[in-house]
């Protein structure tokens, strides 16, 4: 597909998550999941060089949070920040995302944030996301 | 807060139950409890908190854990007020404390599900973005934070599931574990034991501690297999490095010194089938093995609790027995068979029993409070945990009325002693009582003004008033006035001096009764059938021959007497009462004046036994007919015999023969007519005027002028079959006539006729009953009694009335014989006379000799 037909597509695709989202739908999640996908697609044929190559990746990693999806918003981090020519800004524009992520999350979880960290509940969730309940798969 | 996590590898061990007890326990204790309900796919614990009514099957109800975490993972950030997902329960009354339930949701409502089924959908724990995880502690810190409570108990989930993992794992502090005593329950425990050894934990956060906790079972099974599983499972508890991977494989089995934490057990309990939450009771009712297995556990699960939960147990171990005292119907008791126990509905339990009388303040806890019918408070049982118990009796005494209190006190050995408190009637002070381990039952508080007094003197008066439950525990009193006090070792006369004359005074007493009730009830209760055989029944160590010994004792020394001395109509009851069929009468009164006395001896029951044998023998001789049939008529004859022989005194309404001739000689002085046709004569006339008491009472005074008032026929008559009749009417107005005591007269009456029948049926040492003492037929008229034979039976009564020694017998035979004719006063001529000759003569008078050479006895008038 021409780098239009998916400019048109995540266009369109952002506008449905959002308004997916405004209406409480549950399947909003998915349409931010089609969102990241199409701007992963942009990135691929944008450099990171280019505007729009950048504007995509923070688009893929924040609509992949968006998605919940936080397993594949690190990967695309993890990616997009080792790539060759990955400036200083779009490094610290991914982490900000992350980071944003994170404080929206201890926002929403003030209590919990009172005892740890977002970083530190990660490794215990990545943990057991591994090792299975109370880490008997390990 | 302290986290306590309940988790089990299987279900059905008593998880929840055990949660809600717990939080029960510690909310009483003054602790604040949140338990939170994470059992998700099985939700239970609002039902063992008593809170399905609020919350279980009601749509309206759309808070609990579920509907907060859906809310939570739907992003809001201003969450829900934990309020609407929270019920506050009741605790017991008692010191500050609260429990709230978060439970999982309405279940078992559909909307439950489908909010479940939601948070399946938006909030996975296992995401790496550590959302779901987030959630979880969030919603913990928030219950810290806002709520405040000392204590969150969650119910986890049983097996291995994500939220049982994080709510073990990491949001808990200690970890109960419980399990079944099956391998199966038990590998899968260890398993999990091992993993919460090894699982991350959030940093500052001590390691968790595991409680294993044994369910259903008192112990654990003793194969070695178990046993192993079980050390292993005690290691993990006690910290030791998990083995991973080595679950499934338990290690090798540790020496029993190795572990020293013991394993806790809930054995089963049928009183808890029902689930019921007891924690933090101090009811006795609530005390069951299970519930002091949980005491027990809780000392160990709250340590910073260990202290009250001890001092708990104790108090319903100590108010549990004497509950079960209180309502116990066998025992060595005094009453036994006679004052029935408290009914479980006459005792409150755990009453803060406000001052009641006026002018007065505060309250006190009553352990338990013993009601009478009308819910009046009799007796309050106080375990003293604080302070003295001179402040509990001041309590007790002064702003309240009860007439009982019973205080459970602990020394500093840790040895809970008893003290009883009691006042009278009058509402005196209370005052401590002799007694403190035979505790009052409820017929105490009619029987006696003061429960606390239960000398002689009390229970007499009582007997006075007509209480009937005073008896046997005079009976009791009596034996323990014998020599050998009562018991074949133990229980001797506590004085040795004083005993005999208690005997006497409880004999005195028992005899003076007027009531006929009460004096049914103390015959009853002095026969040695009835009392012997509860006697024997309770002693552990039955020694026969001292039993026989007592039983003859009693016999002889103390029915034998009240036989004679209580109202005549009571012991011609106690002759025909038959508590089993074919049961004879007891001969205790009878043998004193045959045996004793009379030198003869009398066994009715024997002797219809010897003539029906000897009747079928001859029947067999004649009619050659089988043995079956000969016993068989046998059972008849004997049947015949015995209810005969149970209507042979009786009280008799009618018109005594004397007047009966009298009456028709003065109406027809030709008369040549038989009784039958005499009495058909003027029967009814006679009838009347005995009804007529004026009328009575003059010809009986015109009779006494002429010192003609004759025993056989006029007052009684016994008859040669064996009949004894009283004639109550006569007798009575002839007391009045005389100025005795009508009830004594008829006692004396009843001994004059029965010496008479005695000295005719009863056998010698030949086995020869006194043909030649047949008394004259009443109906022949002016057919006068032998005066030998009227004054042998004279003398007789004489000896039976001075041998019991009553002074009112006395006088009314003394008044009687002063107006009868000349034979029947020689009796004090044969005072002088040793018993072995009056013995001689008798016998001759047996065998129809009437010269006899009794002074002035044998010349008729």
């Amino acid at each position: 597909m021409s780098n239009e037909g998916l400019n048109a597509l995540v266009t369109s695709a952002i506008w449905r998550a959002q308004q997916l989202e405004s209406l409480g739908i549950g399947s909003a999640s998915q349409a931010w999941s089609e969102v990241s996908s199409v701007e992963e697609e942009l990135a691929k044929s944008h450099p990171t060089s280019q505007g729009q190559g950048r504007i995509a990746r923070r688009g893929a990693v924040r609509a992949a949070l968006k998605a919940g999806d936080y397993a594949r918003a690190q990967q695309l981090y993890d990616s997009y920040t080792s790539e060759k020519g990955a400036t200083k800004a779009l490094k610290d524009a991914l982490k900000e995302i992350l980071t944003q992520d994170a404080k929206e999350m201890e926002n929403r979880f003030r209590f919990a944030s009172k005892q740890l960290r977002v970083g530190e509940a990660r490794e215990i969730a990545r943990y057991f996301h591994n090792a299975g309940a109370f880490g008997l798969a390990a | 807060m302290e986290t306590i996590a309940f988790y089990s590898y299987k279900g059905g061990v008593g998880r929840s139950l055990l949660l809600a007890n717990a939080a029960r326990f510690l909310a009483t204790l003054g602790k604040g409890v949140v338990a939170l309900d994470f059992d998700l796919e099985a939700p239970g614990l609002h039902y063992k908190l008593g809170a399905e009514q609020l919350i279980g099957g009601k749509p309206a109800s759309t808070g609990g854990a579920v509907p907060y975490l859906v809310a939570t993972a739907e992003g809001s950030v201003s969450p829900p007020p934990l309020e609407k997902h929270m019920v506050s329960l009741a605790v017991p009354p008692g010191e500050d404390g609260w429990l709230t339930l978060m439970p999982a949701g309405p279940a078992p409502h559909a909307k439950y599900w489908s909010a479940l089924k939601e948070l399946g959908e938006k909030l996975h724990l296992s995401d790496l973005s550590g959302k779901g995880f987030m959630a979880l502690l969030d919603l913990k810190a928030r219950i810290a934070d806002e709520l405040k409570p000392d204590y969150l108990l969650i119910d986890a989930r049983t097996g291995i599931t994500e939220l049982g993992g994080l709510a073990t794992t990491i949001l808990a502090d200690t970890v109960v574990c419980m399990f079944a005593a099956n391998q199966e329950s038990l590998d899968g425990t260890v398993t999990v034991a091992e993993a919460l050894r090894t699982a991350p934990r959030l940093k500052r956060k001590k390691s968790i501690r595991v409680v294993p906790v044994l369910s259903r079972a008192s112990q654990p099974p003793s194969d070695e297999r178990f046993a192993n599983g079980v050390n292993r499972l005690l290691e993990l508890a006690q910290g030791r490095k998990a083995n991973r991977k080595v679950a499934s494989k338990p290690t090798q089995p540790q020496r029993k010194s190795e572990v020293k934490q013991a394993l806790f057990a809930l054995p089963h309990d049928d009183t808890m089938a029902t689930e019921r939450v007891v924690g933090g009771e101090q009811k006795a009712s609530a005390f069951s093995p299970l519930y002091k297995a949980y005491l027990e556990l809780f000392q160990s699960l709250f340590p910073t609790r260990a202290e009250p939960a001890r001092r708990v147990l104790e108090r319903l171990e100590e108010v549990n027995d004497i509950k079960k005292e209180l309502t116990k119907t066998d025992g060595h008791r005094e009453y036994e068979n006679s004052l029935s126990p408290w009914s479980d509905s006459a005792i409150q339990e755990g009453v803060v029993y406000e001052a009641e009388s006026s002018g007065k303040k505060g309250s006190r806890y009553a352990d338990l409070v013993c009601r009478d019918d009308s819910g009046s408070p009799l007796m309050v049982v106080e375990f003293v945990a604080k302070g003295s118990d001179e402040e509990a009796v001041e309590f007790w005494g002064k702003s309240t009325k009860v007439k009982c209190v019973l205080l459970l006190l602990k020394d500093s050995t840790n040895y809970v002693g008893r003290a009883i408190y009691t006042r009278s009637a009058k509402g005196s002070e209370l005052h401590k009582a002799d007694r403190s381990w035979d505790l009052p039952r409820p017929g105490e508080f009619e029987l006696l003004s003061d429960v606390g007094d239960q000398s002689v003197d009390s229970m007499l008066e009582a007997l006075r008033r007509g209480q009937v439950e005073a008896v046997p525990w005079l009976i009791n009193r009596w034996l323990d006035s014998l020599p050998s006090g009562g018991g074949p070792k133990g229980r001797r006369h506590r004085s040795r001096r004083s005993g005999p004359e208690r005997a006497r005074r409880i004999l005195d007493g028992l005899a003076a009764t007027e009531d006929l009730k009460c004096a049914e009830e103390i015959l009853r209760r002095a026969s040695p059938r009835v009392f012997g055989d509860s006697r024997r029944r309770r002693r552990m160590r039955d020694d026969f021959d001292f039993l026989q010994d007592m039983d003859e004792q009693m016999a002889a020394e103390l029915y034998a007497p009240l036989f004679w001395r209580l109202p005549v109509e009571a012991a011609i009851q106690s002759m025909e009462a038959r508590h089993y069929p074919g049961e004879t009468p007891p001969l205790a009164g009878y043998g004193l004046l045959a045996q004793r006395l009379m030198g003869l001896q009398y066994d009715p029951f024997q002797n219809s036994i010897d003539e029906a044998r000897a009747f079928a023998a001859s029947v067999r001789r004649t009619k050659g007919s089988s043995e079956d049939d000969d016993d068989e008529f046998m059972d008849h004859m004997l049947y015949r015999s015995q209810r005969d022989w149970a209507r042979k005194v009786v009280i008799s309404s009618e018109p005594p023969p004397i007047l009966v001739w009298e009456e028709v000689v003065r109406e027809d002085p030709f008369f040549r007519g038989t009784w039958r046709e005499a009495n058909e004569k003027v029967g009814s006339k006679v009838q009347e005027s005995l009804e007529d008491s004026r009328h009575l009472r003059s010809w009986l005074r015109a009779k006494k002028e002429r010192s003609d008032l004759v025993t056989h026929g006029l007052l009684g008559s016994y008859d040669p079959s064996g009949r004894v009749d009283l004639y109550v009417a006569v007798i009575d107005a002839t007391a009045e006539v005389l100025g005795v005591s009508p009830r004594h007269l008829k006692s004396v009456v009843f001994m004059q006729l029965s010496a008479w029948a005695l000295a005719h049926q009863a056998r010698d040492l030949d086995f020869q009953p006194g043909y030649g003492f047949a008394p004259s037929q009443p109906w022949i008229p002016f057919n006068r009694e032998s005066p030998t034979h009227v004054t042998l039976t004279q003398a007789f009564t004489d000896r039976l009335i001075r041998r019991l020694r009553d002074p009112n017998l006395l006088a009314a035979f003394e008044k009687l014989s002063e107006h009868q004719p000349k034979a029947y006063r020689q009796w004090s001529a044969m005072r002088t006379v040793p018993l072995e000759e009056l013995r001689v003569l008798l016998l001759r008078a047996r065998a129809s000799a009437t010269a006899l050479g009794l002074p002035d006895a044998i010349e008729p008038e």
